[in-house]
């Protein structure tokens, strides 16, 4: 079975002020906290690099998403995000499909762990 | 706007009013800025893109929704929230570009227990037209 490669990234404090423009929030605790908006988009299903070959679709419209925050991430960490798929299913002839993804910081600590459930798009 | 032991199931709260501008849809989807392909091109951000996957149009990401979700949360649970919040959700319909998005909490059960206070609150964005784009639930302890 093919996986999902995980994606690592650093969370630069330009790329934190480019989250906290697009939803907004300017709270300066962003200034040493990574945005929530940066790491719930950052652990989406297409940063994989090989998200397309493994779904051979070009998109995911998300339908369910559940979130649990255990840690905040730091401005300057690198982050790695890990997926893994926990099922499939067809409905009204759409392939659905759920996924785990863990965000883990550069201490190996977990930070983030989410479901999504989504049907992909462009098959 | 934070919430407290005190406060009572029925308690309702509000967050800021959002504008999904173009611009800000693709700070939030397109990836870094100041990359040689930015904006990257995804049905968020790119129409012909939408289209090859079956979309009308470009459509705001879900989690950009989340994450006026979050704020909200932030604001009322406090930065504990970042240690022990929980969000459910369902996304119920597309959020277009240049829509206003309001999200909204209601406080719907209280668990006391010897040292914390665990809420559940029903939680909901919703755009200018008031319509329910993400519904669900959240829950953190104070």
């Amino acid at each position: 079975m093919i996986e999902f490669e995980s994606y690592e990234f650093q969370v630069t404090p330009e790329l934190n002020d480019q989250y906290r423009f697009a939803v907004q929030d300017y709270h300066p605790r962003y200034e040493e906290i990574v945005h929530p908006g940066l790491l719930l988009n950052y652990s989406n299903l297409t940063r994989s690099p090989n998200f397309d070959v493994v779904l051979k679709s070009g998109a995911a419209v998300h339908t369910k998403e559940e979130v649990e925050f255990i840690k905040p991430g730091k401005v300057g960490q690198i982050f790695k995000v890990m997926w893994t798929i926990i099922d499939e299913y067809e409905k009204r002839d759409r392939l659905y499909t759920v996924i785990e993804a863990v965000v883990v910081a550069q201490e190996g600590i977990i930070i983030r762990r989410k479901t999504v459930g989504f049907v992909t798009k462009g098959e | 706007m934070a919430i407290n032991s005190s406060t009572e199931i029925g308690a309702k709260f509000a967050g800021k009013l959002k504008t999904a501008s173009n611009i800000r849809v693709l700070a939030f989807s397109g990836g870094e800025f100041n990359t040689p392909d930015w904006p990257k091109k995804n049905i968020h951000t790119d129409l012909e893109f939408a289209k090859t996957c079956g979309l009308k149009s470009r459509n705001v990401s879900g989690t950009q929704c989340m994450s006026y979700l979050t704020e909200l949360m932030i604001d009322i649970f406090g930065e504990s929230w970042f240690d022990r919040g929980k969000m459910e959700l369902k996304f119920v319909s597309m959020v277009d570009i240049g829509d206003n998005l309001v999200a909204k909490a209601v406080v719907t059960e209280k668990e006391l227990n010897s040292s914390k206070t665990k809420f559940t609150l029903d939680i909901e964005c919703e755009n200018h037209n008031g319509n329910k784009v993400v519904v669900g639930t959240a829950t953190s302890w104070v």
